[in-house]
């Protein structure tokens, strides 16, 4: 086989191992949610935000702001030792572990392109590319799918937006917070939301 | 395992980052992960650099603390502004502004003089980490020993500009013979002897953090370099770095309160000196204030008051220093 033929070949090859390994793994927005049957996988994940919203917030106003204000406990991130409430940011933490250890396969956490530790940072280049779109555009989800493993995951990445003083405060005050600028109404990260999907 | 924990940010993102975080200079400033490694040369001579580091301009005011919500107000307390509110460590500034207790560093030296291999020692007393800032090299150990009478829990974390990472966390015990009582008495009668150790050893570049998870307003910092080309600023803001070998390089100034660069040329002749002045790069933190109507007030502990027998803190906005020292 002369060289040229050899080369065209080898670079065919290495173009179907290429899309092979990687293809699957970078389909984000434009193959959004055809379900065939039942409900959009966008709905669903607007659903699921939406409890995940309301809970926060009324965890935030009606448990942490009134406790607080009537000095029968503190929210600490902390809480453990201080035996104080966890921070509302903390409970929407911990109830997301507390779903994706039931194993059912949904999972959510917040996460920020400035996290105070690192394990609430974007954990993939999908992950990041939401978290951006979302600061630059805090109205739109960012949704996609992903590979894991042998599963498809649909994820959609929600802007998070400082919407109390206290989060702004613990932010800007935070000792290990690589960003203290934030004010009021700022996307300060993203709530992600993620559950496999027959492809 | 520092190798990939720690990378150099690419530089145009860093100058946009620069404004936003003191952690994040640091980053700026910090040897990269890949190729710290250091040549230690026996009986090494070279020049001598020495100078001076001025702090000029607005400093942000430094974080206040409720006591009544942490644990031991009264023991702790004992360094408080007498209202029940612990300040943050804050630099006594020289009469020139001079800056102590800043770590000036060169950022790369790939071989020169041996470094040293004895511990550092931090300790906790009356609820502070002592040193407040130091400076170690790769391979040199933390020994962290609690003087107090009372349970401190560690936290050490590297600092990024993807969020902080933790390193170690333990509980730091008291000696069994130190008695919170009797600091409290009004004899106090209190010895401080250190608890059993806790050692971690360094082994990569990097800002470390130290905080106590029982009280918040307990940090120390510490850069941590692959070569012994560091000082740790004097009292007059004095610096001295000795025996580097002839060669362009960036020293860096770094301090939590701001952080400066600056390319030097050092040649043969004689001792090189100079003055740098840097200027406070910590963003915007928001100051806790006490509410009008505080439910955590000094109210919560009783009748009694927590008393700042040990340092009185005072800080002073308009002059944006501490009244009658500080740390």
């Amino acid at each position: 086989m002369p060289n040229n033929v050899k080369t065209i070949s080898c670079i065919r090859n290495s173009t179907l191992i290429f899309f092979f390994l990687f293809g699957l793994h970078t389909s984000a927005i434009g193959a959004e949610e055809a379900t065939g049957k039942g409900l959009p996988y966008r709905t669903v994940a607007d659903y699921i935000h939406d409890i995940i919203e309301a809970d926060r917030t009324l965890y935030t106003t009606h448990v942490v702001d009134r406790m607080q204000e009537t000095g029968t406990a503190i929210a600490s991130e902390g809480w453990e030792e201080r035996n104080a409430l966890p921070l509302p940011a903390q409970m929407l933490l911990l109830s997301g572990e507390r779903v994706k250890n039931k194993g059912g396969g949904l999972n959510y956490r917040l996460a920020s392109l400035w996290p105070i530790y690192k394990k609430n940072g974007p954990v993939n280049d999908f992950e990041r590319k939401g978290l951006k779109a979302v600061q630059q555009n805090p109205n739109k989800p960012y949704t996609g799918f992903i590979t894991q493993g042998r599963e498809t995951v649909y994820v959609a990445i929600y802007a998070d937006l400082a919407v109390s003083k206290s989060c702004v405060n613990c932010h800007n005050r935070h000792l290990l917070s690589p960003k203290r600028d934030q004010k009021l109404g700022d996307v300060m990260g993203g709530i992600i939301i993620s559950f496999p999907v027959k492809p | 395992m520092y190798e990939n924990k720690y990378q150099r940010p690419h530089h145009g993102v860093m100058k946009w980052i620069l404004f936003l975080s003191p952690v994040f200079i640091c980053l700026e400033f910090l040897l990269t992960g890949v190729g710290w490694t250091y040549e230690a040369l026996p009986g090494f001579t070279g020049k001598h650099l020495t100078g001076t580091i001025r702090l000029k301009g607005e400093i942000t005011p430094p974080k206040r603390f409720n006591l009544v919500l942490f644990s031991d107000p009264y023991y702790c307390g004992r360094i408080s502004d007498g209202r029940g509110w612990r300040i943050t460590p804050m630099p006594a500034l020289g009469e020139h502004e001079e800056l102590p207790g800043a770590v000036v560093y060169l950022e790369e030296v790939k071989k020169g003089k041996p470094g040293t291999t004895s511990p550092t020692i931090i300790q906790t007393k009356n609820c502070v980490f002592l040193p407040y800032i130091s400076a170690t090299q790769i391979g040199q150990t933390f020994h962290f020993q609690n003087w107090d009478p009372i349970q401190h829990k560690l936290a050490v974390f590297l600092t990024s500009q993807q969020g902080a990472q933790p390193l170690l966390g333990q509980n730091l015990q008291p000696h069994p013979e130190n008695r919170k009582s009797d600091f409290l008495s009004e004899e106090q009668t209190g010895l401080h002897r250190s608890g059993p150790e806790v050692q971690y050893r360094i082994d990569g570049p990097g800002i470390l953090v130290f905080r106590c998870r029982l009280h918040d307003y307990m940090e120390g910092w510490s850069v941590s370099l692959p070569h012994p080309y560091f000082s740790i600023t004097g009292k007059n803001g004095e610096f001295s770095l000795k025996d580097i070998p002839p060669g362009a390089y960036n020293l860096i100034v770094w301090h939590p309160l701001g952080a400066q660069e600056t390319s030097i040329q050092v040649g043969p002749g004689q001792t090189h000196d100079m003055n740098i002045l840097i200027t406070p790069t910590s963003p915007t933190i928001y100051a806790e204030e006490e509410p009008v109507n505080n439910p955590f007030g000094i109210d919560l502990v009783g009748d009694s008051s927590i008393v700042p027998t040990v340092e009185r803190q005072k800080w002073d906005p308009a002059r944006e220093r501490p009244i009658g020292g500080g740390s």
